[in-house]
């Protein structure tokens, strides 16, 4: 029969999308069925071989045997555990060391050797992707005993530092996601809980070095392991790494280019896509999404961090804010931070140097609130009013005004961005940060009680208009703006 | 049409099975550069611990009930203490240039005592402070470096480790010291190893005529 075709089974029966419950009630449905004479035996037998109804039980009690051996396995460890740490100081160095090596090395190799496996079932590579990441957090504890065994009394940061470095070459040859981003993320907390410790004396100067160029360190190693992962996260993660660490770095070892810290990060997100790195004129075929991968992310990320930027600038603390007087020693302590500078912010011009190639995105209508005409005014004007403020003449209260101004513009546009594409997170973000903008200003001046209960009353009854209108209305939305972007594209 | 009823294809390669199994050398060349970045941490104070020369400190615990320090295990010694200081030649540059403006590095050139042994290791006395490494030290004369942050004074030998009840032992044992003596101060001295550069590592600590190793 040709309605018989339609069950043939072709590759792997084992990779079934449906899952378990489905199955149990199929089987149970099919025997009703049969019995019915609804279906005759050899479409039951067929579906039968399809979805393996003879291994629904096995595999639940492979499960359960799976789930025991855990437990059991887990059990085991944290005695091991108690035990060694019971007797710890009275074994003898080498005996420590030895054992905190082979534990290390242990764990790693089967979890390798398990993940890699191509024979093996999905649960067994599972089980080798866990064991690997925690073998790297054996790491992190190997580097610490070692080091606590050895009198070093060095700080935490330089230690999950040196960590995150080890689980990022581990990253790099297994080319793993997940010990990808733990390695950003342990790299990041040894940053931030380094770059204000104002006491590193006793650090090894590499790690210094690091500390201080961070934006390159993320730029030269986090992109390309995303980039090497094919990871979204990893990008995410990295870019926010590499914009704030150069923020930071500006701000607290150069000192005096303030509008670069502020102008230098967005921009360089807003104008990043894979185009830079090809040297000459990209083909039509590929000028759009096929092989932009991160530029999406990487926009939004620019988005997020101007909204934030603005939002802790329009507080009105302006008045304390001025650029320090810097004598020439200062100076050239302060170069390095030049590098960091001068090739992320090449990186950025030759990313807006793209945007020659795409003449429609400086049209003065366009379906996006947040284009790049916006993004170049906002940039511009935070720019030259930061540095009329901290150069020419101080005014603490008009540039408030502005960043006030800046900021809201941008939330509207977002809102107006998220209704207009159907965008869920363009939308909330938008509104996440009017309401928290206006709820800032009605706190930081003293207004009466009044009028302050007042607005609060008003933006939650906005908030929940709108949350409910948009929801209501989010598919139609969608859809429109689906065909006015390819409408678009095509022109 | 079957192939909605198949897994997925994972949009990264780390989520699929690969076509053919990656080489081992991809696991032991990572896993031998993590054990040689592991060795590299206490590199430093190895290195210090097998080339240095020892030297003695005394301790100044005043008259608390933890002199070893309660959780944070912190030790105090009397070059740790400004007053102390004062009366070395170049003291007034140290205090008048840099005290309480920022932190700063120093050297303190340490000498080491007629007599070295009572019933335990008798503590060298500072006889010099000053902004650079002494160029020419005598035989029996030494440089440790410190740091001083804010008002307090640091040479990275304030922490150390020990077990928790050899910790007890030692802390009643400088009590009892102590109150047989009845003196006032603290009365335990650190044996430390210094290197050429300067940097400090403690080894041991002598309560008394009783020796613990850290």
């Amino acid at each position: 029969m040709a309605a018989s075709n339609l069950y043939r089974v072709s590759g792997n029966p084992r990779k079934l999308m449906v899952s378990e419950k489905f199955r149990r009630q199929l089987r149970q449905e099919a025997q009703t069925w049969r019995d019915r004479g609804l279906i005759d035996s050899s479409t039951y037998a067929q579906l039968a071989e399809h979805y393996q109804f003879a291994e629904i039980d096995s595999a639940a009690r492979n499960r359960f045997i799976a789930i025991l051996m855990a437990l059991g396995g887990v059990l085991m460890g944290l005695g091991a555990i108690a035990f060694a740490t019971a007797h710890w100081d009275t074994w003898p160095r080498a005996y420590r060391s030895m054992i905190l090596v082979s534990l290390f090395v242990g764990v790693n190799g089967t979890g390798f050797y398990l993940w890699r496996a191509t024979t093996l079932p999905k649960a067994y590579r599972s089980l080798g992707q866990g064991l690997l990441i925690l073998g790297a957090l054996i790491l992190g504890a190997n580097m610490m005993l070692m080091s606590q065994m050895f009198y070093e009394s060095g700080k935490v940061w330089e230690l999950l530092l040196i960590w995150g470095l080890g689980v990022l070459m581990m990253a790099f040859s297994l080319r793993l996601k997940s010990l990808g981003v733990l390695a950003i993320l342990l790299i990041e907390t040894g940053y931030w809980l380094g770059a204000f410790d104002r006491s590193s004396w006793e650090t090894l100067a590499w790690i210094q070095w690091v500390i201080r160029h961070m934006s390159l360190v993320a730029a030269s190693l986090f992109i390309p392991l995303a980039y090497w992962c094919r990871s979204r996260t990893i990008f995410s993660l990295g870019a926010i790494a590499m914009a704030t660490s150069l923020a930071v770095a500006i701000l607290r070892w150069q000192g005096w280019l303030v509008e670069v810290a502020f102008v230098l990060p967005p921009a360089l997100l807003w104008g990043y896509s894979d185009g830079i790195w090809r040297l000459r004129l990209p083909q039509k075929s590929s000028s759009f999404s096929s092989s932009e991968r991160f530029q999406a992310t990487s926009r939004s990320l620019a988005v997020c961090f101007l909204a934030v930027l603005f939002y802790s600038l329009s507080f009105n603390r302006w008045n304390y804010i001025e650029r320090p007087d810097l004598s020439l020693q200062q100076w050239q302590q302060n170069l390095p931070v030049l590098l960091d500078v001068g090739i992320l912010g090449s990186i950025a011009i030759l990313g807006w140097i793209q945007f020659r190639f795409h003449p429609q995105s400086w049209k003065s209508i366009q379906i996006k609130a947040v284009n790049t005409g916006l993004i170049t005014c906002f940039l511009m004007t935070a720019g030259c009013v930061t540095y009329w403020h901290l150069s020419v003449d101080r005014i603490p209260i008009a540039i408030a005004i502005v960043f006030n101004i800046m900021l809201f513009c941008l939330a509207i546009a977002l809102i107006r961005d998220g209704l207009t594409l159907g965008s869920r997170r363009t939308f909330w973000g938008g509104l996440l940060f009017l309401v928290l903008g206006i709820a800032s200003r009605m706190l930081e001046y003293n207004t009466g009680l009044i009028l302050k209960s007042l607005v609060f009353v008003s933006c939650g009854v906005g908030v929940t208009i709108a949350g409910l209108w948009f929801e209501r209305n989010e598919k139609k939305l969608k859809h429109r703006s689906k065909i006015e972007l390819t409408r678009e594209e095509a022109s | 049409m079957s192939n909605d009823l198949t897994s997925p294809a994972a949009d990264s390669p780390s989520n699929s099975q690969p076509k053919k199994p990656l080489s081992s050398w991809r696991l032991w060349v990572p896993l031998l550069l993590q054990s040689v970045l592991a060795v590299s941490i206490p590199l430093q104070d190895a290195h210090t611990y097998m080339t240095g020369k020892s030297i003695v400190l005394q301790t100044s615990a005043g008259n608390s009930a933890n002199p070893m320090g309660r959780d944070r295990r912190e030790l105090n010694y009397e070059i740790s203490h400004p007053e102390n200081l004062r009366r070395l030649p170049g003291s007034k540059q140290f205090f008048d240039r840099h005290w309480g403006r920022r932190n700063f590095t120093f050297y303190v050139t340490l000498q080491s005592p007629i007599v070295r042994y009572a019933d335990s290791p008798l503590p060298w006395q500072p006889v010099r402070i000053g902004d650079e490494r002494p160029q020419h030290l005598a035989r029996n004369q030494i440089a440790l470096k410190g740091q001083v942050k804010g008002r307090r004074i640091l040479y990275g030998l304030e922490t150390y480790y020990m077990s928790e009840e050899r910790h007890q032992q030692v802390n009643n044992e400088v009590i009892r010291v102590r109150n047989l003596r009845d003196r006032a101060g603290g009365s335990f001295v650190v044996e430390v190893k210094v290197d050429d550069r300067g940097h400090g590592v403690p080894v041991s600590l002598w309560v008394g005529d009783r020796h613990y190793r850290f």
